[in-house]
């Protein structure tokens, strides 16, 4: 560089130097905005309970008073289903492959079940 | 670790116990990081507006990465130059020209103040140069010369070698000489003792 160039370039760097120590003023409100977003974003913020599906299926249908009735029928009829009185084909048995069942063209597999109860 | 104002822990250790929901962290950290960012943006961009949202944007960025954020890796500065550069130069590239009156005018013109002006008038002078460079040598030489890193952590956050980074510097530099050539009153390049 000739002398004038870096004479200029001396000149360049002293008003970069006075440029980085010049004060830079936050606009108002922004460190403020920083903060509201942090706390936004912050883990406990985002947690949130997580209701596993029984709890929402629970909380629509009233509550475990409700369910505690729903699950009794559907026990009811599952322990027919498995250990029918005498006469009845054992559909337990059926599925695990302990029994041959012979299904005549009544509802037995459906009796098996209770679901025939409700019928009139 | 308890936080108080005077902690000087590291930014990564102020981050992770961010993560772990300690609001005070956010605090120090916002207090100790958010001015470089927002002066960085406005360095970057010449304006006041565009660089108050980036600053905001790359804040936002740091809080919703802290959860992943492991210890003894990149330094959070270095990340945060980065991605407040990258907010900026996306931003330049959709405006395709920057504007040349980010800078406020001095509103004061009481003779006690005249000094202050002439500084003023010196920076937007600078900064209209700055803005008028490519990007790159824009930001290269923001980082050395303003936020005062050396060669290697500038090649670090701009992803190049040293010598890229010289190289930038230095026709970043040419060319604002070039242009302040014909302006040294303007500068206050002509001082006293002439």
């Amino acid at each position: 560089m000739t002398p004038t160039e870096i004479e200029e370039m001396d000149k360049l760097d002293k008003l970069l130097e006075e440029a980085a120590h010049a004060p830079v003023d936050l606009p108002p409100g922004l460190a403020a905005r920083v903060l509201q977003d942090a706390s936004a974003m912050s883990p406990t913020a985002r947690q949130r309970p997580k209701l596993s599906l029984v709890s929402r299926i629970s909380s629509a249908l009233g509550g475990w008073p409700a369910l505690g009735g729903l699950a009794a029928a559907s026990c009811a009829g599952f322990w027919i289903g498995f250990s029918p009185p005498a006469g009845m084909p054992d559909a337990g048995a059926f599925l695990l492959g302990e029994e041959e069942v012979t299904l005549d063209d009544s509802l037995a597999e459906l009796s098996g079940f209770g679901w025939d109860m409700e019928e009139g | 670790m308890p936080l108080d104002d005077k902690t000087t822990a590291p930014d990564d250790v102020l981050l992770r116990a961010y993560a772990r929901g300690e609001g005070r962290a956010a605090e120090i950290l916002t207090a100790r990081l958010l001015p470089r960012v927002y002066a960085h943006a406005l360095r970057l961009l010449g304006d006041v507006t565009e660089a108050e949202d980036v600053a905001q944007d790359a804040m936002m960025r740091l809080w919703r990465t802290a959860p992943a954020w492991r210890a003894g890796e990149a330094k959070v500065t270095t990340w945060l130059y980065r991605v407040t550069a990258n907010l900026c130069i996306d931003r330049l590239r959709r405006r395709r020209q920057v504007p040349l009156d980010g800078i406020d005018e001095p509103a004061d013109a009481r003779p006690s103040a005249a000094a202050q002006m002439q500084q003023r008038s010196r920076l937007a002078a600078l900064q209209h140069g700055l803005n008028a460079l490519p990007d790159r040598q824009r930001q290269a030489i923001v980082l050395r010369h303003m936020e005062g890193l050396s060669n290697t952590r500038i090649a670090e956050i701009m992803d190049i070698g040293p010598r890229a980074v010289e190289s930038l510097i230095a026709r970043g530099k040419r060319a604002l000489v070039a242009r302040f050539a014909g302006r040294r009153e303007e500068l206050g390049y002509e001082d006293d003792t002439d």
